[in-house]
């Protein structure tokens, strides 16, 4: 399998070939372009099997979908027996496409939307944040990629990383993706008032060390600056 | 004196600030994006209360401001808009002053004193809830721009579409109208254009916000009607 | 007249100077600034009375687009008209040297006189296309500017190739092409793919690294309701 990623960091785009025999995942609705013969199966999100694990299959796929932005279906792409395949994949938001590799006990915790896609034995599980992160205001949904593979993660906007050593505080909608050593926290910003009216509501405060990938662009800052501007 | 960098640009551009214990900053409500732990929030009304409330009930633009400044340390926060693009940075001496789109200010020094102006009844705007901002220095202004941003020297005269304008100094006046003939007003899409004229630097943006609430605008969900 | 594209690839905008006597054709709604004097006026896309009319009431049906356009004159003096499309990305000119190239129609912006801009109606291929696919086809001889949401990413095909129906720009009169299902029924209601489009045989492609109409669905849904 080889890859490169074009037009960062605004337009990303993901070229992926793939050889006889190899798969990847693509969130539903990435896919740009793709060579001839390429075999296309629609699953939805979710890892486990037999008929119990399809029913908490649909039901993690429609919490994600009503909780994360994101959709509820997983294209897996294999080549034709025998033949190099190639496809193209870019997500719905302007901004960057980064690449990370998934190592055992190297687990990161990705913003559900940012998902984009996968290859190799990594699985992708909802991380239950409790009630703390249904209340994260703008649908904080957190899913865990563990296993051994590669992994594609989109941002809206472009990416920043910020070295964790000691603490951190990120708007919510700004978090793209995190290393599982740093431990994290929804809270209030400053006082009520503040909680309120600022407009900034609820923040994540990151602790620990570790690498934290933010995105400079917030969906709900692009409703907000918009809405004054759209017709009734 | 705060320390401005600008990472992103021109794409998603985010302005990043290193304040030293004793410096503040001011910005618009929900800019912040990241920041070290000790920084503090304060927030507050924008100043002249009369405003504040007509352009509460006209919505939009937000009646609040934060101002942030670090405890104990020296801080970092980090700041981006809305908009996908630049940020541009205006660097203002006494007395000067800049005119902004509402929804392009970001933050600014505390030393700089924002006015509202209100812009509608000159015929600026086809929003609701959008006026110009008045930025007097001395200090630091921080603008958004959704897209690019491309300087106009106007010497003379130039006309340039509303939607594309995001701030101008008051060495230039602009005068509202429409372009081309009757035919023109209703089927060139063109809309309101301003025509600069005067001497100075006219700040533009290289996408129109209007453009993209117009695109954005079928795919929007239809409001049910109970009864 | 000289076309410059500046802000590549995110935000192109183009920046046309007109000398004396020279017009440039537009999309309604593209200028974003322009010298004072020149002269713009408003027409219906290229074809005469009925026909014409009903060619543009299918490219404004079609595309979402209304269906004039304006031409920008420099008559006495030499003018700069400046143009940039809706959505955020890049904006590209080509050179058409008695020739043809066929636009998606939401890519197209802006050209030359000398180019004829005509709505090429696919019939049932594009009927079925599902996204409005609707097309532009640009003949002749002179510049032509287009634009795209995302990054534009050119292939040279040879051979079959399959894209997303609304990740294309542009491409050349000589490859085929066909609209059909992504894989099985089920995979083209939930695939989120829907219809795509196979393109054959030798000639130049533009896509876009970005689809308007996913952005769309996925900003809209967010954006308070309308009332119509």
């Amino acid at each position: 399998m080889q890859h490169q990623i074009l037009y960062k960091p605004s337009y990303a785009m993901a070229i992926v070939t793939l050889q006889p025999g190899e798969s990847i995942d693509v969130e539903a609705g990435s896919m740009v372009a793709m060579t001839h013969g390429m075999k296309i199966k629609t699953m939805f999100n979710g890892n486990a099997s037999g008929f119990f694990g399809k029913i908490w299959n649909f039901f993690v796929a429609l919490s994600r979908k009503i909780f994360g932005g994101e959709t509820m279906m997983i294209n897996r792409y294999s080549p034709p027996e025998g033949q190099v395949g190639q496809v193209y994949v870019a997500p719905a938001l302007t901004g960057d496409i980064i690449q990370h590799k998934v190592q055992p006990g190297r687990d990161i915790i990705i913003q559900s939307s940012s998902y984009l896609a996968s290859v190799g034995n990594v699985k992708i599980k909802l991380k239950w944040g409790g009630l703390r992160s249904l209340f994260g205001g703008e649908g904080l949904v957190l899913l865990r990629a563990t296993g051994e593979g590669e992994l594609w993660v989109n941002s809206y906007g472009a990416i920043y990383e910020i070295d964790v050593n000691g603490s951190y505080i990120v708007d919510t909608g700004h978090i793209v993706a995190f290393e599982n050593s740093l431990n994290y926290k929804i809270k209030r910003v400053g006082g009520w008032k503040s909680t309120f009216f600022s407009g900034e509501g609820l923040v994540c405060r990151f602790e620990g060390q570790g690498k934290l990938w933010i995105q400079t662009r917030n969906l709900g800052q692009l409703v907000h600056w918009l809405t004054p501007m759209l017709p009734s | 004196m705060p320390q401005y960098s600008i990472y992103g640009a021109p794409e998603f551009a985010m302005l990043n600030v290193d304040l030293q214990p004793g410096e503040k900053i001011v910005a618009e409500s929900g800019a912040m994006v990241a920041m070290t732990e000790n920084m503090q929030i304060k927030t507050s009304s924008r100043g002249g209360v009369l405003k504040g409330l007509k352009r509460k009930l006209l919505g939009g633009e937000s009646f609040f401001q934060n101002t942030y400044w670090p405890e104990g340390a020296p801080g970092r926060i980090h700041f981006a808009a809305g908009a996908p693009g630049d940020i541009i940075q205006a660097t203002l001496q006494p007395g000067e002053t800049m005119m902004m789109m509402s929804t392009a200010f970001i933050c600014s020094s505390e030393s700089v004193q924002l006015d509202t102006k209100w812009g509608g009844a000159k015929g600026f705007f086809s929003g609701v809830g959008l006026f110009l901002l008045k930025a007097t220095g001395p200090g630091d202004v921080f603008m958004s721009a959704y897209g690019a941003v491309h300087p106009v020297r106007v010497d003379g005269t130039y006309i340039v579409d509303t939607g594309h304008i995001v701030a101008f100094p008051e060495t230039v006046q602009y005068h509202i109208r429409k372009v081309g003939g009757i035919k023109s007003l209703f089927f060139s899409g063109e809309g309101i254009v301003a025509e600069f004229t005067g001497q100075g630097t006219v700040w533009l943006q290289t996408r129109n916000p209007n453009g993209l609430a117009e695109f954005l605008h079928p795919f929007r969900k239809v409001e049910r009607h109970n009864n | 007249m000289d076309i410059k594209i500046e802000y590549r690839p995110s935000y192109g905008l183009a920046i046309c100077q007109l000398q004396p006597g020279e017009s440039l054709k537009a999309e309604s709604g593209a200028m974003v600034s322009m010298s004072t004097h020149l002269r713009m006026e408003t027409s219906m896309t290229q074809g005469k009375g009925v026909k014409g009319l009903l060619k543009g009431l299918a490219r404004k049906m079609f595309m979402g687009e209304s269906f004039f356009l304006n031409t920008f004159y420099a008559d006495q003096a030499p003018g700069e008209v400046t143009f940039a499309p809706r959505l955020p990305g890049d904006v590209e000119q080509t050179m058409l040297n008695n020739e043809s190239l066929v636009i998606q129609g939401t890519s197209y912006m802006a050209s030359a006189p000398s180019v004829e801009i005509n709505t090429k109606w696919g019939g049932f291929k594009t009927l079925f296309g599902g996204e409005g696919l609707f097309m532009i086809e640009a003949k002749g001889t002179g510049p032509v500017i287009f634009n795209a949401f995302g990054a534009i990413h050119t292939l040279d095909l040879n051979g079959p190739f399959i894209v997303d129906t609304g990740h294309i720009v542009a491409f050349q009169p000589s490859l085929n092409f066909k609209i059909r299902r992504v894989g099985s029924w089920f995979s083209t209601f939930f695939s989120g793919e829907g219809l795509v489009c196979e393109f054959n045989g030798q000639g130049r492609l533009w896509i876009q690294s970005r689809n308007p109409k996913e952005f769309g669905s996925y900003v809209g849904e967010m954006l308070p309701p309308r009332r119509n």
